[in-house]
């Protein structure tokens, strides 16, 4: 049931996967970037395609500020009725065109754009990286090769490690090449295979990059001041660690610097759009009389 | 069955929902009336309203109250709270 699950999620994306691919290639082959750099370009691009929509919705909140007296009304006439509450609050941001909120499509396309990149570094960015078709770069023994002084002595190891002729007889043949490529193509600062899983120092490093980053991002986008919730968001990066130590690490990179990317936007944000006061009911008991909007509104402008 | 279906539903309502601020742009949630229209309509309708939900929750949509409705269709979309409430007859 499940590898069939997860051959048909690679298929229906296999559009994507290529798509994916043939960017990170051109990002390495045409402006010469190392893989690790042009994980992070795409990474970088992705996220950048979505300030428009950040920005959208922060006009939105910004546009509140004008109508704060009638979502004072409304949450007085409901205060009651909560679900009410916010169906009418729905409907009043619906009638004036000013809905703050995100939507749901962004957070679900994350998701696509996740499991190609795994499929990607998994399939075929694995063969491109290595120049090497016929064992893929992880089967290849590359302390042996590495550690060999010639092409025969290396292709003698490797049959004795029992790999079938076919395989030596290739990678032997190749042999400036695989000792040239791998080094190059697979690692990036310290990570020795983007492809692979990260191990020992590596792995840990990786860990807490993406731990930190993860914690610092969900710290400053907090808007919730709920106990349970802040401990949730504190926890809940460790759950995820399980799964992320079999992704590949280039996949980690990914999710390291797009947590990066979030922190810097939400820092921009905090320093150049001052935060508008939400419609909470804490806000709205914390407020002042309300006479004020005409002023407001002027300033807004 | 509509448990299995719905449990990943779930699992984002229980664990990660609460973690990031509000996204969606309609009441109620997607996610809630994910789980309405499954259990009102079967998994195959159910998915099919769900779906067309979640397209409408994009980044040009206004948003807007939007429950899901008694009987199975296609042509739904925000309507005024007062009349689902049924307010607006009695005036």
């Amino acid at each position: 049931m499940i590898p069939i699950a997860v051959n048909t999620v690679a298929n229906i994306l296999q559009p994507l996967i290529d798509v994916a691919n043939s960017v990170l290639s051109y990002f390495h082959d045409s402006l010469g970037l190392e893989w690790g750099y042009a994980i992070i370009l795409l990474t970088i691009i992705t996220r950048a395609l979505l300030i428009p929509l950040t920005y959208k919705q922060l006009k939105g909140m910004r546009a509140l500020q004008a109508f704060q007296p009638q979502i004072k009304a409304l949450q007085e006439k409901y205060k009651n009725d909560r679900q009410r509450l916010s169906q009418e609050m729905m409907n009043f941001y619906k009638e004036n065109k000013i809905n703050p909120l995100a939507s749901c499509i962004p957070l679900l396309a994350q998701l696509p754009i996740f499991i190609t990149l795994f499929y990607t570094l998994k399939g075929p960015l694995r063969d491109d990286m290595c120049g090497q078709e016929v064992m893929s770069c992880g089967d290849i023994p590359l302390d042996v090769v590495q550690n060999s002084a010639t092409a025969e002595i290396a292709g003698e190891k490797m049959t004795a490690l029992g790999y079938s002729s076919t395989n030596v007889d290739a990678i032997v043949g190749n042999f400036q090449n695989v000792v040239d490529l791998i080094p190059y193509g697979e690692s990036f600062f310290f990570i020795p295979d983007l492809t692979a899983k990260a191990t020992g120092a590596v792995l840990i490093t990786l860990m807490v990059l993406y731990v930190g980053t993860q914690l610092i991002s969900g710290l400053i986008t907090a808007t919730t001041g709920d106990r349970n919730q802040k401990i949730l968001m504190l926890v809940l990066p460790f759950i995820f660690i399980p799964f992320i130590i079999s992704f590949p690490a280039g996949l980690v990179l990914y999710w390291i610097t797009t947590n990066v990317w979030t922190i810097g936007q939400q820092a921009a944000v905090n320093k150049f759009i001052p935060v508008p006061v939400m419609s909470t009911p804490e806000a709205v008991a914390a407020a002042k009389p309300p006479p004020q909007p005409p002023k407001k509104k002027k300033r807004r402008r | 069955m509509k448990r299995i279906w719905l449990a990943p539903v779930f699992a984002y309502r229980r664990w990660l929902s609460p973690l990031l601020p509000r996204r969606c742009k309609y009441e109620p949630s997607c996610s809630t009336y994910t789980v309405q229209a499954v259990e009102r309509f079967g998994v195959l309708r159910g998915t099919v309203l769900a779906c067309w939900r979640i397209l409408r929750c994009n980044p040009f949509s206004h948003g807007g109250f939007d429950p899901v409705r008694e009987t199975f269709t296609l042509k739904v979309g925000p309507m005024d709270p007062a009349d689902y409430h049924g307010e607006t007859t009695q005036r």
